[in-house]
């Protein structure tokens, strides 16, 4: 510990030597650090929406009119085995056509005397298992059983929403990687430039029986000290858009965490690009 | 304590050290003379390691410096203290951060290494400089901040290359008495100088360099 408060000293006395140009620096980063918070924000925004949005939704089984309470009560249990599926509720016919005058109007309906609709299972799959592919295929499989007259599922904008969602998803990653990358460049460029700058006392150093590692540790420090110094710029910068879009309510979780995860993205990004920078150099 | 074995160095074709052989025993105190230019620089970076024999076998306690390997180094230096001829101080440390670094790399806890500071400097006469820098200082006083960093880790082996060149007569008397006392503790000392009145009546062996051969 007390060594470390060394190292920490030593790193900080080498940042201030150079503080113009150092806050400079970490103004950058603290900017790509910004992107990439309100980007993840935006996704997950969006992603949990849309599995809001579909959470109700599922998928219609029709049953045969020949199976009896006995055979739709196994049909059920089977259908709930399924590991995509979260629940089955049994819709009885009697119940469809009610729900069905509901939303046409008694009247519409009259002129029927036989309930033409069949009893049917109506599933909501688990979070996760919306996009359009595994539900065809959820379907297919279900059709398949014994007993099943048909499935129906609203495969169009339930696929139009999920794919739209996972295109900005791809998206968002790909803009939040290049940044990360670019993020340790600058801090491992950083950290060679002030390494270079001290060579001359780090061969002191060695001479005097350092080893490697005590002469890298203060770098890393320095990279840490960076990344988060970066982080905590572009943690308050992220809090302080949300709150104005916000415009000055309370923010929602969602909205607030990355405020946190920011400071120690940008100090795990500052060790990665010090190790970068002095962890393979020859001393 | 310091052995070599037919050890020659060469530098760009040249040789530098020829077949040098002795040994110093542990606890000995002795020098190394010769005219300048013929190689005690060389012999004693051999000794820490910053440079390397092309043949010939050097010993220095339990470590054969030709087969060390790069990860045993900083424990060998960590045994042998230097007084480099050139220094070697860091420009931006104050005179007590320049000597506490010996310890600080060896681990030593900082309220420790703040006392064995102190006592070393009040050792070699700079107690009122600690807070200079070495920039703000004379050479003699230089000197002795790097006297004071080679001698503050007990080192095993103290090396010293033309310790007295930047000082008086009567400094120079008080530099030999520190180094007389880190000998009196045991450790084994090894002088390079051009200066006789060092050894003379001193009563330890002197090796004498000429050419990049040895001669005692
Ligand atoms: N790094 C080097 N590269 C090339 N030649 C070198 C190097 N270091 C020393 N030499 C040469 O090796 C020879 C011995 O040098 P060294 O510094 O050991 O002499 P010295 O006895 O310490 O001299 P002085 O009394 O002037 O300090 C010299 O001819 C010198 O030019
Ligand atoms: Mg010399």
């Amino acid at each position: 510990m007390r060594i470390l408060s060394f190292h920490i000293r030593t790193a900080l006395s080498n940042m201030f030597r150079n503080i113009g140009i150092n806050l400079l620096t970490i103004f950058s980063i603290s900017v790509g650090l910004f992107l990439i918070a309100i980007t993840t924000v935006t996704v997950n925004t969006l992603n949990s929406a849309v599995s809001e949005w579909t959470e109700g939704f599922g998928l219609v089984v029709y049953l045969m009119d020949s199976l009896d309470d006995e055979s739709i009560k196994a049909l059920k249990a089977e259908v709930e085995n399924e590991p995509e599926v979260k629940d089955a509720r049994f819709i009885s016919r009697e119940t469809a056509m009610s729900r069905l005058k509901k939303v046409l109007g008694e009247a519409t309906l009259d002129g029927l005397d036989e309930n033409p609709l069949p009893n049917s299972l109506e599933i909501s799959l688990r979070q996760g298992n919306v996009q359009p592919e595994k539900v065809r295929e959820v379907a297919a499989r279900l059709k398949r059983l014994e007993g099943v007259e048909g499935v129906q599922f609203g495969e169009k904008w339930v696929g139009v929403l999920a794919n739209a969602a996972r295109r900005f998803t791809l998206f968002g990653s790909a803009l939040g990687i290049s940044l990360t990358v670019g993020i340790i460049f600058i801090l491992s460029n950083t950290i060679k430039v002030l390494f270079y700058r001290r060579s001359n006392e780090i061969k002191i150093l060695k001479l005097l029986g350092a080893t490697s590692w005590f002469i890298r540790i203060p770098f890393l420090v320095e990279g840490v000290l960076f990344g988060s110094a970066a982080g905590l710029l572009a943690s308050g910068a992220s809090y302080g858009a949300a709150y104005w879009l916000g415009s000055g309510h309370a923010l929602p979780p969602n909205l607030v965490w990355p405020t946190h995860a920011v400071i120690l993205f940008g100090g795990a990004l500052g060790i990665i690009g010090s190790l970068l920078a002095v962890g393979r150099i020859r001393l | 304590m310091i052995k070599f074995d037919n050890v020659v160095k060469y530098y760009d074709g040249q040789p530098a050290l020829n077949n040098v052989s002795f040994h110093l025993e542990k606890g000995e105190m002795a020098f190394l003379t010769g005219p300048s230019g013929s190689g005690k620089t060389t012999l004693l970076r051999l000794i820490y390691r910053d440079e390397v024999a092309e043949s010939g076998r050097i010993i220095i306690a339990d470590w054969d410096l030709l087969k060390l390997t790069g990860a045993s180094i900083p424990y060998l230096r960590r045994n042998v203290g230097v007084v480099f001829q050139d220094f070697k101080l860091l420009p931006e440390r104050t005179v007590r951060e320049n000597v506490e670094l010996t310890l600080r790399i060896q681990g030593v806890p900082s309220e420790e290494a703040r006392e064995r500071v102190t006592s070393t400097l009040k050792l070699v006469g700079l107690r009122h400089k600690s807070d200079a820098l070495p920039t703000q200082l004379s050479g003699g006083e230089q000197q002795r901040v790097v006297i004071a960093r080679a001698v503050i880790g007990n080192p095993a082996v103290l090396l010293a290359d033309e310790p007295t060149g930047n000082l008086d007569p009567e400094t120079s008397k008080e530099i030999m008495d520190v180094f007389k006392a880190v000998h009196a503790k045991g450790a084994t000392v090894f002088i390079a100088t051009h200066d006789p009145a060092l050894f003379e009546h001193s009563g330890c062996r002197v090796f004498r360099l000429n050419h990049g051969g040895i001669s005692s």
